[in-house]
């Protein structure tokens, strides 16, 4: 079995394109609006106060596992050329996965309380609920909006958010597996037409929504499963969301996506550049 | 040593069939020589048996364990195709060093003796350098990594003489200092003709002959005499093809010569591979029987 080898080359690589990709979400989000300001010459005027949010990372870091894991022929073309199966390729990327999801949310976590939260916050209070210099709620994430008081205990609700938070993230990168998976048994044109197919079913389905034409019965019922699978099934508020619901519902659909993303795996061929 | 062997592998894409139950058994240490006229099927089979397609039909088997998603038997083949699986951005010195840490080992002496006999520069991104520098980093690999089973698709594509001098030179240099079995897919069949100790022809999908050069060449006849002579001695021969100079009549026969007595007038010489697979493959004429 040549788990370790491969295992180690996929999270090199991972490493090396996360690290990229963050510092391409930090210029183009801080660099270049400050560049902005420098060649207007309103840099005086410029604040990176404002130019921070609490999903300043986490949402950045969502859309970078969500696609980095669901492209494969690289990797795959590589990793088959030198003698490794689809099935040890699937378990290291799975495994590499699980890791790069844990990383990402230290690194939200370490941004939103070692950056984001002293910037912005300045340790205001009102309610009990942290507010920002305007008295704006603050969250230190959308999912603590949601569990932050689940328990009352701060701390435990700090680390059952974070939770949370990496089974999400644990869930779009499983998504992504799978989709990638099923994607690259397409020629690249056949890629490209299913995209554009998805894109225009999803124009469809906006414009629908909007107009209220979709059967209100069905949408009612996605919503209140939505609502249960987050854990907020008879809650009345706010930040008290049961996250074990929402860390179960979470674990059962990532292992789902995991299995097929596995199924259509084990189908890849290698495709010359 | 492993031993690897294919069993009626079929492949077919959608009604079109490209392999049609390719049984063989490749040999420990041994030279093959896989030959097969354009589309037989010799890729297809190549990217086959290391897992890179998956067969419609049939198995590939190491030691009697299939190896599709087998790690360790596919960690004892290396196949070098003109198909390009490393990422162009890829440096070539990057390429050895990864390949080293997949494959457990790699002869990092040999490949820098070879980059510098080829002129390859090792600092070259694999998207930069020229069709015949691709296919000489992919060489350089195939001799150095660990592998029991080193194939070969085309391997001088793009190589000029001398480097194709060179590359034979050096297989059978390493071949000599740690034997292993070679399988060389190639066109040029003069130029490994003296070098392949096996043969494994591919027609239109199918195995038309599997055996030693020498058996194979033993059995392979040119009668050259006149006409009438020479259709008299090679009436119910395996006639695999004919050539007509005037009143002179050339026949290729492959098989046992019966006990029939030769004239005077007529010759029997002996045939070179690439006649021999000529005439085997020719799609004129009828189907000849091996």
């Amino acid at each position: 079995m040549s788990f370790k080898p491969t295992f180690a080359y996929l999270f090199r690589k991972s490493l090396k394109t996360f690290g990229l990709a963050l510092l391409w979400v930090i210029f183009v989000l801080i660099g270049l609006p400050a560049l902005i300001a420098l060649i207007s010459g309103t840099l005086g005027s410029f604040s990176l106060e404002d130019e921070l949010s609490a999903q300043f990372i986490s949402v950045p870091l969502g859309c970078i596992l969500f696609i980095y894991f669901a492209m494969n022929q690289e990797s795959f073309n590589f990793l088959i050329q030198n003698g490794v199966g689809r099935r040890t390729y699937w378990l290291a990327k799975s495994a590499v996965a699980g890791i790069m999801v844990i990383l990402s949310e230290v690194i939200s976590f370490v941004y939103l309380y070692g950056v984001y939260m002293p910037l912005k916050v300045h340790q205001q209070f009102f309610n009990g609920v942290r507010v920002d210099v305007n008295g704006n709620d603050v969250a230190s994430s959308l999912l603590a909006m949601l569990y932050g008081k689940f328990t009352g205990n701060a701390v435990l609700d700090l680390i059952l958010t974070s939770l949370v938070v990496i089974v999400g993230f644990a869930m779009l990168t499983a998504l992504g597996m799978m989709i990638g998976s099923i994607m690259s048994l397409f020629s690249k044109r056949n890629q490209w037409l299913i995209l554009a197919a998805i894109g225009i079913i999803a124009i469809f389905l906006i414009i629908m929504l909007g107009s209220g034409n979709l059967p209100a019965m069905h949408l009612a019922g996605f919503m209140k499963f939505v609502e249960f699978a987050l854990g907020g099934a008879g809650v009345k508020s706010m930040y008290h969301f049961n996250p074990f619901i929402a860390m179960l519902s979470g674990i059962i659909f990532t292992a789902v996506l995991l299995y097929i993303s596995k199924f259509f795996t084990l189908k890849l061929t290698a495709k010359a550049y | 040593m492993n031993e690897l062997k294919l069993t009626e592998v079929k492949k077919h894409y959608g009604n079109k069939s490209v392999l049609d139950g390719v049984t063989v058994q490749l040999q420990p240490n041994t030279i093959y020589g896989l030959l097969g006229r354009n589309g037989a099927g010799k890729s297809t089979l190549l990217n086959i048996v290391t897992n890179r397609i998956p067969a419609t039909a049939g198995s590939v088997t190491m030691n009697d364990r299939d190896v599709t998603n087998n790690d360790e038997a596919l960690q004892q083949m290396y196949l070098m195709s003109e198909a390009n699986l490393y990422n162009p951005r890829l440096r070539v010195n990057e390429i050895f060093k990864e390949t080293a840490r997949m494959y457990g080992g790699f002869n990092f002496g040999l490949a820098s003796r070879l980059a510098h006999e080829f002129g390859l520069n090792v600092n070259a991104r694999n998207g930069k350098l020229s069709t015949g520098y691709r296919s000489i980093y992919k060489l350089i690999v195939a001799l150095c990594v660990p592998a029991d089973y080193i194939f070969l698709d085309e391997p001088t594509l793009g190589l000029d003489a001398n480097h194709r001098d060179l590359f034979y030179r050096t297989l059978m240099d390493t071949y000599a200092e740690r034997p292993r079995t070679f399988v060389i897919a190639t066109h040029l069949i003069e130029e490994i003709a003296h070098i392949i100790e096996r043969l494994v022809i591919i027609k239109t999908g199918s195995v038309l002959v599997d055996s030693s050069v020498e058996e194979t060449l033993a059995q392979s006849h040119v009668i050259l005499g006149p006409q009438a002579e020479v259709a008299a001695y090679t009436a119910g021969l395996n006639v695999i093809g004919e050539e007509s100079l005037g009143q002179l009549k050339v026949r290729y026969v492959y098989g046992a010569l019966d006990d029939k007595i030769l004239p005077d007038t007529v010759r029997i010489d002996g045939m070179d591979l690439q006649k021999l697979f000529i005439e085997l493959t020719n799609e004129e004429g009828d189907e000849h029987v091996i």
